[in-house]
């Protein structure tokens, strides 16, 4: 065979195997991409061009960098679409709908965009609206609204074209109920965030909660990590008393078994106290006083009795 | 994956063989045994900006916690990268708390929005970082994620960063790349009002030789050349057994003097003190190896989620989701995640189904053995 012939089959090889991944991979982006209303997401603002989808290996060409950042809370793909102003030339929305690995998992990359002063809006679980952007999470789903052009769009707009997003998802407003561990005197609210790695930077807390707190005017960081059994919570706990000792920092030991506790310090956060309840670590850093966050700790301790 | 596994692969060929399992074992976990030393830090000088960088510097896109930033800069780190975009502007502030009491210590890079082009919008995206970042001047202010040479040369984009030059608040201009870098590089290089200064570049083991070369012309032309994506999309894979890539493609990516310096994301203390180890090392024949084994281990587990071997199940099982939650079980060590995906499979399409098959006849274009792995998927999540 001729080198000429050979290219032409192993060319036609090719194209084939292309074409014939394309049902597959078309039913796929089918499915995301309804949730993107077609005709238009707001009174007199409408879909510009095709929507796009991208997924793991592309999201890159979409986001940049920051798609690492959405990797770990098990993203799925994105679809996304431009709407234009009829009315106002150059004013623009870019509409992304992120689907993540779980509510959790949406929940936790949404928190990442929040700060606890952002002012908030009523949709999806929970929502944050600001001059120029909307971001709610809904179901396994997080919604990203950015104006991109000018002028930019009042928030009325973003609050259409939200809810015209949001009715296309799945109708689980619910927020996660992990949270709830979270919902106790002196924790501040809309500060909480979910890890899903390398809770406090130490891989071995592999996922977890964190969220500010402020009791008796002290401030401090309160955490949950959160394990598949109390065998692997101990090992974790056993794995951060061991790098304490290899920095060479006091920790206190008292109780047994899977209700242990540590009163400590931690190279990077100062004082730190951590308890053991069943798959459960909850402690706290960056503290002043222990004894005055011991009650937070002591009470989201007790929420996570009686949960699995 | 067992030593037995491994060898059987024959993926190392003769040089493997001749340095061993033990070895290469040995070589790869050098910096993991006994207590954690910092290194003392290496520096480059990047460019035609004179500063003088960690060859291991800190992305800080990943990090939540400014407390892990600041034990790289108290251990010599001296160059940052953040992003106005990342986290909507929340990295740039978890950068500042790290800074406290170090600004003079430490040189900071961020980006402008990508979808901000007019002057306007350049000018508002630099006052917001400054604010953010606690500083009074940027070091690098880079253009976020050019695709082509038409943004480079944009005249209202380079009226902006002129003007915020002349004001003290930028020092250098930079761009970043990670979508057809060889262009842009090239591009940069050409601009004979040498505009730029310095080019961020995906750049790791698998690059092409058209990217080294744009590399080492940058290099030459006195752009500071940094890179980023060291470790090939950080895809992870149990295949190397105790043994982690990361150290290599680091290594491989530092060994090439046209570049000053890589940027890996640091997540957590783990990630900090495997990349700065690598500082002072050098690239060695257990690191080659170590790296071609990493690309065809990931290259043959990995499932591209393409659906054809689906077209070739008698029982309609939907192989692609399958693979998916075992990637999120086995890579992203997400059981939860695992779960949720695999539960939304209908039942008839579950890995389940194949039990009524005498033998897989579905085959797969990049050569995974797809029987194995729904076996495996029946036993983690059926």
């Amino acid at each position: 065979m001729s080198t000429a012939c050979l290219k032409t089959v192993l060319s036609l090889t090719i194209l084939k195997i292309v074409l014939a991944s394309i049902p597959a991979a078309g039913a796929q982006n089918n499915a995301m991409l309804t949730v993107l209303p077609a005709g238009g997401c707001a009174e007199g603002w409408v879909m510009e061009e095709k929507p796009a989808l991208f997924t793991e290996e592309t999201l890159f060409d979409h986001i940049n960098g920051e798609a690492e950042l959405y990797f770990p809370y098990g993203f799925d793909s994105l679809a996304t679409a431009r709407y234009v102003s009829k009315a106002a030339s150059g004013s623009e929305i870019a509409a992304d709908v992120y689907r993540m690995g779980s509510l959790l998992d949406a929940f936790g990359i949404w928190s990442n965009y929040r700060k606890a002063d952002t002012p908030v809006c009523s949709l999806g679980a929970d929502c944050i609206l600001s001059s120029s952007q909307m971001l709610f999470y809904q179901d396994r789903y997080f919604v990203r609204l950015q104006a991109t052009g000018t002028p930019t769009p009042g928030q009325d707009v973003f609050l259409a074209c939200g809810r015209a997003l949001s009715q296309k998802l799945p109708q689980a407003k619910g927020r996660p109920g992990e949270l709830e561990l979270l919902r106790v005197r002196g924790v501040v609210p809309r500060t909480e965030r979910y890890i899903p790695q390398s809770v406090l930077g130490y891989p071995f807390f592999r996922r977890g909660l964190t969220a500010e707190a402020n009791l008796g005017g002290q401030r401090a960081q309160v955490f949950v990590v959160i394990e598949d059994s109390a065998a692997a919570a101990r090992k974790a706990f056993d794995q951060y008393l061991a790098s304490l000792k290899e920095s060479g920092r006091d920790a206190k030991l008292t109780g047994t078994g899977d209700r242990i506790s540590l009163d400590g310090s931690d190279p990077l956060y100062g004082k730190v106290i951590i308890e053991q309840s069943g798959r459960y670590l909850i402690g706290a850093i960056r503290l002043q006083d222990t004894a005055v966050m011991k009650p937070v700790v002591e009470e989201i301790k007790g929420r996570t009795r009686g949960r699995p | 994956m067992k030593r037995r596994d491994f060898l059987k692969l024959g993926v190392l060929g003769t040089t493997g063989a001749l340095l061993g399992w033990e070895g290469l074992a040995e070589a790869a976990q050098q910096a993991v045994g006994g207590p954690f030393r910092f290194p003392a830090p290496v520096y480059r000088t990047l460019g035609r900006t004179g500063l003088k960088i960690t060859i291991v510097s800190f992305g800080a896109m990943l990090t939540p916690e400014p407390e892990v930033i600041r034990v790289a800069f108290e251990n010599g780190v001296n160059y940052v990268d953040t992003a106005r975009r990342y986290m909507n502007g929340r990295n740039e502030e978890i950068v500042a708390r790290a800074l406290k009491g170090m600004h003079d210590k430490v040189y900071v890079a961020t980006k402008i929005v990508s979808s901000s082009r007019s002057k306007e919008d350049i000018l508002r995206d630099v006052e917001t970082s400054l604010k953010a970042l606690e500083r009074d001047h940027i070091d690098v202010i880079q253009l976020h994620s050019v695709t082509g040479r038409e943004r480079l040369f944009d005249p209202e984009m380079r009226e902006a960063l002129v003007k915020l030059r002349q004001q003290g608040k930028v020092r250098f201009f930079g761009v970043t790349t990670h979508t057809n870098e060889t262009e842009v590089v090239n591009a940069i290089v050409d601009d004979k009002d040498k505009f730029f200064d310095t080019v961020l570049v995906k750049y790791n083991f698998r690059s092409d030789d058209e990217l080294k070369k744009a590399i080492a012309r940058a290099a030459k032309a006195g752009i500071g050349v940094i890179a980023m994506k060291t470790q090939a999309g950080g895809y992870k894979t149990d295949a190397l057994g105790p043994i982690s890539p990361h150290q290599a493609a680091l290594k491989w990516v530092i060994q090439d003097k046209n570049i000053t310096a890589a940027i890996p994301g640091m997540r957590d203390m783990g990630h900090l003190r495997e990349d700065i180890a690598v500082m002072g090392m050098r690239l060695t024949l257990a690191d080659s190896l170590i790296l071609r084994y990493y690309g065809a281990a990931v290259s043959s587990h990995y499932c591209h989620m393409c659906g054809k071997c689906e077209e070739t199940c008698p029982r309609g099982v939907q192989i692609s989701v399958v693979n998916r939650s075992l990637m999120y079980a086995e890579a992203y060590r997400s059981a939860e995640l695992a779960r949720a995906t695999y539960d939304e499979i209908l039942a008839p399409a579950s890995a389940s189904s194949c039990l009524r098959c005498g033998r897989c006849v579905a085959r797969c274009v990049n050569g995974l053995d797809i029987a194995a792995k729904m076996a495996r998927a029946r036993e983690m999540l059926a």
